[in-house]
């Protein structure tokens, strides 16, 4: 990731700023590496003129159509591609970050109920829904994540889980989203 | 975005001017309880977006606003939005000005057909513009390419004025120029654009204030001006304060350059006697100039509705392949349909009572309102949708991303030009009659049913039209105001677009083409013939 900052990678990458994946991704890297050199690093790719999209899927199109050489997405949306198009037709490739670089957090898609709830009760079946087999089935097969469950299995075209090299972090750790909100937009990045 | 196509091209005469030729209005007193209550209300409904968002920017204290304000970030915003606005305002005075001299006084070859090609991108939504821009050049954007896009959508709000004020001319003071020696070229850069220098700078006016409050194409083609920042703000922060300090700085821009453009006109003065005689004139011959005259033709054209049409056709067909999903690009255009009349509809009904009290009372309290009513113009569709659902959610949460908001946001951004509408619709009466309805004894509000407003139905109706077509291309307060899962064409082809899935964009793309048409070639074809004429004069 601290690479990204250099003078090789200028106008060549995509982010998208405003996007939870990424504000996660921060966080851990302030828990990781520090507030200053996570402002230094966002700092650094706004200089390195960092080009910004609204989400993913235009990161990925970006890359794809050689307009950066170089995105941060979520790996399942480039396997959702592969899977509706064929491999052979998606001229982007994947690459798990090693060495537990911040940049290969693996994250939780979470679900809470909020203590106020006035419906507490269907939130709790809702959430139960989801933790069922056959959602938690959807989310490995369809969207290509790594299902939690235990049981169900990730599709057979992902890395194993544990094979991933990911940064040691504890993720209730990453709970002060409000300074990272603050720090990539005083980056000028939202 | 599009909340600025209605100011009126061509600004009609002041409230007292209009009916003067049947008599001079005398003072009517203060206007009877049941206009001016309801009048009250509209006034307060068009400005309590604009209130609460000065509330809600300094919430947090004058501090926290003051260092979103003093941040680097925001004197670069406003650097980069003037400059835009500032570029493509020069490009559209250019390209309009020259356009309508070429069509209007030379002898450019198939002039008439020129002349409504190059008044019809004003029917291209620039959102839509930027989508097939987009779809044809991945990369495009930035600076230029937004520049290009705002562009070639803007011009004819210059072209088509100055259209009109060429032919209104009296040839006199170009016959001089021309007799003292001066050539063609000469003549029409010092005299002839010099004439039509007022309806230019109302038309630069009205393309400067569109480019600040312009959303949709901005954002797809990632450049970072106000409208694209405060809606990335407001999506991926907590703290809304940023948002709303940027969106009352918008704001001030925008009434900034309104002040600005309304103190050069005071000072220019224009010294002519009389109407002056539209008499005919022999056109320019273009001679050897005419090839080149006919390729600037044609590349404004192929620019600005060659690439539309053109990425349309093509994603329609690529599209069409896959399978093309008719009944849901019905459905969204019926739900569009729906949620516009009534936009429509509370707009007129808004602007009737502002309306009818500027049509027919002056003094102080009719000239408020009137004013208040207009406070649409100054602001942004983004900035009307970000303050109410700031007060949607703190004081109506029960409709907060319901119907009813999204409808008050359509009438306050369209009130202007329905009351717009109402008043020149109601001037056109004779107040006499209204006063022998009450001499007869019909109370005030009887009055306003059976004369006041019949005769003022068709051009009523005629408003009511046109704000309906445009609050179906509206996009910022459409997405972020809609109901959960309400989609309408506008923000159907903005998720595809967002996603880049073009091919499934382009059917809304054409549904929007065809909705923003409808006016555009009814004007087209008023100007159109104003602006080719036959023969050699203009009116003829």
């Amino acid at each position: 990731m601290f690479e990204l900052t250099e003078p090789r990678w200028r106008g060549k990458v995509g982010i998208a700023p405003g996007n939870a994946s990424f504000e996660a991704f921060v966080t851990a890297m302030r828990v990781l590496r520090g507030e200053q050199a996570t402002r230094e690093w966002l700092a650094g790719m706004r200089a390195n003129n960092v080009q910004t999209f609204d989400n993913n899927l235009l990161i990925l199109k970006a890359v794809e159509d050689g307009v950066v050489a170089l995105g941060l997405i979520n790996h399942y949306y480039w396997y959702e591609q592969v899977a509706e198009r064929g491999a052979a037709a998606v001229p982007t490739r994947l690459k798990f970050l090693s060495g537990g670089d911040p940049g290969a957090l693996v994250n939780v898609a979470g679900v809470g109920i909020l203590r106020g709830s006035d419906h507490a009760e269907q939130a709790r079946r809702f959430v139960e829904f989801l933790l069922s087999g056959p959602s938690q089935s959807y989310f490995a097969e369809q969207t290509r994540e790594y299902p939690l469950v235990p049981g169900v299995a990730a599709a057979a075209d992902l890395p194993p889980l544990q094979s991933l090299q990911t940064p040691q972090i504890d993720l209730s750790d990453l709970d002060t989203l409000d300074q990272t909100l603050k720090m990539i937009q005083d980056a000028g990045l939202t | 975005m599009t909340v600025l196509t209605h100011v009126p091209v061509d600004p009609g005469p002041p409230a007292s001017a209009g009916p003067a030729r049947v008599r001079r209005p005398r003072d009517r007193g203060r206007p009877p309880s049941v206009l001016l209550v309801p009048a009250g209300l509209a006034a307060a409904v068009a400005l309590l977006p604009l209130v609460y968002l000065a509330v809600r920017a300094t919430e947090r204290g004058l501090g926290a606003a003051l260092e979103v304000l003093g941040q680097d970030r925001t004197v670069a915003l406003v650097a980069r939005s003037l400059t835009l606005a500032g570029a493509v305002t020069l490009v559209c005075l250019v390209l309009g000005v020259s356009l309508a001299g070429l069509i209007v006084r030379t002898t450019l070859p198939g002039r008439r057909v020129w002349g409504v090609l190059v008044a019809l991108p004003l029917a291209v939504p620039s959102y839509v513009a930027a989508f097939a821009w987009l779809s044809l050049l991945p990369g495009f954007g930035g600076f230029l390419g937004s520049t290009l896009v705002l562009s070639v959508c803007c011009y004819p709000y210059v072209y088509l004025p100055v259209v009109a004020a060429l032919a209104r001319i009296d040839p006199a003071h170009e016959e001089v120029s021309r007799s003292l020696g001066a050539g063609p070229v000469r003549t029409f850069v010092t005299v002839t654009v010099r004439q039509v220098r007022p309806a230019a700078a109302g038309g630069a006016l009205l393309v400067a204030l569109y480019v600040l409050a312009d959303f949709g194409a901005v954002a797809l083609l990632r450049y970072d001006v106000f409208t694209r920042v405060i809606y990335t703000s407001y999506r991926s922060s907590f703290d809304l304060t940023p948002a709303a300090v940027l969106g009352c700085v918008l704001v001030a821009l925008t009434v900034l350059i309104v002040w600005g453009e309304s103190r050069t006109r005071g000072r220019a003065g224009h010294a002519r006697l009389g109407g002056g005689a539209a008499r005919h004139r022999p056109r320019t011959r273009l001679g050897g100039w005419t090839p080149l005259a006919l390729a600037c033709c044609g590349l404004v054209v192929t620019l600005a509705l060659g690439v539309p049409l053109g990425a349309l056709g093509y994603w329609l067909v690529q599209g069409s392949s896959a399978g093309l999903d008719l009944a849901e690009v019905s459905a969204a255009a019926v739900r569009t349909l729906g949620v516009s009349a009534l936009g429509a509809a509370a707009a007129v009904l808004l602007a009737l009572p502002v309306g009818v009290i500027a049509a027919r009372y002056r003094g102080r309290v009719a000239q408020l309102l009137e004013q208040a009513a207009y406070a649409g113009h100054a602001l942004p569709g983004i900035v009307v949708a970000l303050s109410l659902v700031f007060l949607a959610v703190r004081y109506a949460r029960p409709i907060y991303q319901e119907l009813p908001v999204l409808v008050l946001a359509y009438a306050v951004l369209f009130l202007p030009a329905a009351v717009a509408a109402v008043r020149a619709s109601v001037a056109q009466s004779p107040p006499q009659l209204e006063e022998v309805a009450r001499s007869l004894g019909r109370t005030p509000t009887g009055v306003l049913r059976s004369v006041t407003v019949p005769l003022a139905g068709p051009g009523l109706a005629a408003g009511a039209a046109l704000v309906f077509l445009t609050c179906m291309k509206e996009l910022p307060a459409t997405l972020m105001l809609r109901p959960t899962g309400m989609e309408t064409l506008a923000s159907e082809l903005w998720g595809r677009t967002e996603v880049g899935a073009y091919a499934a964009a382009a059917p809304y793309a054409a549904a929007l083409l065809l909705v923003a048409a409808l006016p555009t070639a009814l004007l087209g074809r008023r100007w159109g013939a104003t602006a080719s004429g036959r023969g050699e004069g203009p009116e003829s």
